[in-house]
């Protein structure tokens, strides 16, 4: 009975002890970057950061190339069609703030090490001829010849109506970075090696030229 | 010592008759058979003491206003000694009462103990099931936070339904216009001082009808309710087997009560307090609100109910049920109480406590609601990206950017309310796929308006390749295929099948 | 009160003890009917009062017509008019405002038309969503799927000097529409 007592005293104490409401409320609560990046980021890239449908953000050499303002202005102002804007102020869900914690965390936890591609990111005007032979060296042996004639393996970049939905931008970074979390040889290494910046400027002007002018949803 | 104790006892006695009085309620007779099945009663009224004192206590502490409610909710979580204990122990009790008061009610219909000379305590019973459910409302609206706002919300646009006075009726129920400080204060009178005063004198006529009328005995078959001979056989019997409630009957109340009361207790100091859940700022819209668990199944219903008959479904159930529940005994006061020889209404029992549990357990899914983060939050599952084209990786991000996901799951993940679309591939086929997108229908609205060709062709052409691993898409054999084709609108004239290709 | 009391026949003469208590407990329970009735009159009336008022709607400020450009839905806040002193934050409000081409605008309730939950913009689909029991409607506040019965609640609206106004103030319902 002693004993029963005192474990009774022992666990009132500790109920006692607990206050579950220590932590401010949630309207105040601080979210870290990666619980944000949980709620806004994972469901296009991925749960930790690649393997999604979108581009992997778990890239160092992508994160070491986008500058930090760059990669807060797409997160908050949205890139394309795709890529939704998250600055309060366009409508979206996060505060400047935010978006600059966010920024922070993934180019810490993903982006150590990373060496930037070197290349001018605005890239320079390329020539669609010249890129046609890129693309024959480089490309199509996995993703099919630009006339359709010989299918590819992991499918057509040159189908008209993803070049309507991949942003100018998106190409480029694709054919930079490519997709290293889907597996080797997508890494945007072709054949071993990366692109020139001229070969790279010059197939996504090719890619371009391919976009049918009309009924470009990327408005 | 004890002499001059025992002379002011027997003094005060003398002046009040207070034993005199107390003794023969205390030492009633009740059937020696009524064991364990009959202490929820008692419970229930325990239940209801801890919430009048839990109740004054929070009283001194809270403060009524809605400018203050949530911070002095918050107040009292954080800074008051032991207040948030108080605030889980209303709480827990709370819910505690609700489902005691529930599981008495079926005891007393199980066994039939509404029956003749007992129809009035039922229908007291009945009101006081209500009272307890009343005050579990309001004692959630005192809550002051998101889910208070907008339940308050959805009862207003209940009682708004009414025709013709609807409005007015709104009014006055929130003290205005719109869901204000008004409000607030009207709820508080009425969970504070109204219901509470309501069922402590409910409590006090349905224990004066239990004594007028003694506690029932256990049925058995064959032994039947006869207004003419019950109240001289059921004296008789219980005069020759009877037990004084007090000791012999009220030992088993007090074993289960300190159980209960133990289990509630722990529950609170385990699990801390209800809420409050975010400020009640109507301009915050990222609310997710949702009743207490006593309510879940009407919003269930609400959930489910046919938008043709919902209105009236609305106005004329709580009638309906309060009146149906109060005829009880007038339905049926006579003949066999033992439920094996009740067959029907114990199926009836069952059918309503089966469709209660599943309406229940629908409230706490909500598959119907649409999961608002799950386009930015619930990936597309790595299985399906591993094996996507380009232009289905592109069909993908639509999927996810369009908010597809909010009510579309791809192997389980994402919203419920309409199909998962894991294996979409193999049951649509691309014509199917695409009317499905442009036009909706089935509860889905349409997205014809809002995506381009591009992006339908994408999306299609990424459901086509939702399918489990080694499925073929769906086609219709011998017809001319579709799929996902260079520069073509989605519906354009079908390229031939393999087979027949050039 | 002194037509109650010659109602009540007071002024009449003294008969018989037996009439005499009738004509007593006629007069008390008289006095007390009318003193109760003339009491509830304050403490009922607050209680009713409001499904008695007549409420409207008031012009209120929502912001530059610049604020709610065309092609987008936008979250405006406003303060209830006449809100009372003690209403904290439940004295504020919000509303959608869809801008449109030319200056033209359509601004719907928050409130669901099913029971009145907050519905929620999603610009990419250009849907409202309703957390509570699905009801989801298009960009033009018409109903898409789900319970709800009728499309959103719209607000009427104007612009003066430049600024836009809506006309709003009461919790908008089926009998009301906003």
């Amino acid at each position: 009975m002693k004993r029963l007592l005192a474990t009774l005293a022992t666990l009132f104490a500790a109920a006692c002890d607990r206050v579950p409401l220590e932590q401010p409320m949630p309207s105040q609560a601080v979210v870290s970057w990666d619980g944000l990046y949980l709620t806004h980021c994972a469901g296009c890239h991925g749960a930790d950061g690649s393997l999604g449908a979108a581009r992997p953000m778990r890239d160092p050499a992508y994160l070491a190339t986008l500058s930090r303002d760059e990669l807060i202005r797409v997160i908050g102002r949205g890139q394309g069609r795709l890529m939704p804007a998250f600055d309060q102020s366009a409508g979206g869900p996060l505060t400047a703030e935010e978006i600059a914690r966010l920024a922070d965390g993934m180019r810490q936890a993903w982006g150590a090490g990373g060496v930037p591609v070197g290349m001018p990111w605005s890239g320079s005007a390329g020539a669609a001829e010249a890129g046609a032979s890129v693309y024959a060296a480089h490309c199509q042996a996995c993703h099919g010849a630009a006339d359709g004639r010989a299918p590819g393996t992991h499918g057509s970049v040159t189908d008209a109506n993803y070049l309507r939905l991949a942003s100018d931008q998106a190409l480029r970074s694709a054919v930079l970075f490519g997709r290293a979390d889907l597996g080797a040889g997508c890494d945007g290494r072709p054949n071993g090696r990366r692109l020139q910046s001229q070969e790279v400027a010059d197939v996504v002007a090719f890619l371009i030229s391919r976009r049918p002018a009309t009924g470009r949803s990327d408005r | 010592m004890l002499r001059g104790l025992r002379a002011i006892l027997g003094w005060t006695e003398d002046r009040s008759g207070a034993i005199g009085f107390v003794a023969p309620i205390l030492t009633h007779r009740v059937p020696r058979n009524a064991k364990w099945w009959y202490v929820f009663g008692s419970a229930t009224l325990m239940f209801f003491s801890i919430q009048l004192v839990s109740g004054v206590l929070l009283a001194t502490l809270y403060a009524p206003s809605a400018a203050d409610a949530y911070q002095s909710l918050v107040y009292i979580d954080t800074q008051v000694p032991m207040g948030w204990m108080l605030r889980a122990i209303h709480g827990w009790s709370s819910n505690a009462m609700v489902i005691m008061v529930v599981v008495h009610m079926l005891q007393v219909f199980l066994h039939g103990a509404f029956k003749f000379p007992r129809e009035l305590t039922w229908m007291v019973g009945v009101l006081l099931l209500f009272c307890t459910l009343a005050l579990a409302f309001t004692g959630q609206i005192m809550r002051w936070d998101q889910d208070a706002y907008w339940g308050l919300g959805i009862g207003a646009s209940i009682v708004d339904r009414v025709p013709v006075i609807g409005n007015q009726l709104r009014n006055i129920m929130l003290g205005g216009p719109y869901i204000g400080g008004a409000t607030l204060s009207r709820f508080f009178a009425l969970h504070v001082f109204v219901l509470p005063g309501l069922t402590i004198a409910l409590v006090g006529l349905h224990i004066a009808l239990i004594l007028k009328n003694g506690v029932s005995e256990m049925p058995k078959p064959g032994e039947v309710v006869d207004p003419a001979t019950y109240r001289r056989d059921y004296e008789s019997r219980t005069h020759r087997t009877g037990v004084p409630f007090w000791p012999d009957a009220a030992q088993r109340d007090m074993i289960f009560c300190g159980l209960a009361l133990i289990m509630v207790v722990g529950l609170a100091a385990f699990y801390g307090p209800f809420g409050p859940n975010g400020n009640p700022d109507p301009t915050v819209i990222d609310a997710n609100p949702r009743p207490d668990s006593a309510f879940l199944w009407i919003f269930a219903a609400l959930a489910l109910l046919p938008a043709q008959v919902e209105t009236f479904l609305l106005l004329a159930a709580p009638p309906v049920i309060v009146l149906g529940l109060l005829a009880v005994p007038l339905i049926s006061n006579r003949g066999e109480r033992a439920p094996t020889r009740r067959p029907v209404s114990v199926l009836v029992m069952l059918v309503i406590c089966t469709a209660l549990a599943a309406l229940t357990w629908l409230g706490v899914t909500s598959p119907w609601s649409p999961v608002m983060d799950a386009w930015t939050s619930v990936p597309t599952p790595v299985r399906l990206v591993e094996r996507l084209t380009p232009l289905q990786m592109q069909g993908a991000l639509v999927m996810q950017n369009q908010q597809c996901r909010n009510c579309h799951a791809l192997d389980g993940t994402g919203g419920q309310r309409g199909p998962d679309l894991g294996d979409v591939g193999s049951r649509l086929s691309w014509d199917q796929l695409v009317r499905q997108v442009q036009q909706g229908g089935g509860n889905m609205p349409a997205y014809g308006k809002t995506l381009s060709a591009a992006e339908t062709v994408a999306v299609v052409a990424f459901l086509q390749a939702c399918r489990t691993d080694g499925q073929p898409p769906s086609s219709i054999p011998g017809a001319l295929q579709r799929s996902a084709s260079p520069d073509l609108p989605p519906v354009a004239s079908p390229v031939a099948a393999p087979a027949a290709a050039p | 009160m002194n037509e109650g009391c010659q109602g009540c026949g007071c002024g009449g003469g003294a008969g018989g003890g037996e009439s005499r208590r009738s004509v007593m407990f006629k007069l008390g329970a008289g006095l007390m009917a009318v003193g109760g009735a003339v009491a509830s009159v304050p403490i009922f009336g607050a209680l009713v009062a409001p499904g008695f008022r007549r409420y409207g709607n008031t012009w209120l400020d929502i912001g530059a017509v610049g604020d709610y450009p065309a092609g987008e839905t936008r979250l405006a806040k406003f303060a209830i008019p006449g809100a009372s002193p003690n209403d904290g934050e439940t004295a504020t409000a919000a509303a959608w405002v869809r801008g449109m081409e030319g200056d033209k605008f359509q601004v719907f309730a928050v409130n669901c038309a099913h029971l009145g939950c907050p519905v929620k913009w999603f610009q990419q689909s250009r849907l409202f969503m309703c957390p509570c029991h699905g009801g989801v409607y298009y960009e033009d506040g018409s109903r898409a799927s789900g319970p709800p019965p009728r499309g959103l609640f719209e607000y009427e609206w104007k612009v003066e000097n430049g600024r836009l106004l809506i006309d709003a103030g009461l919790l908008p319902g089926l009998q009301e529409t906003a």
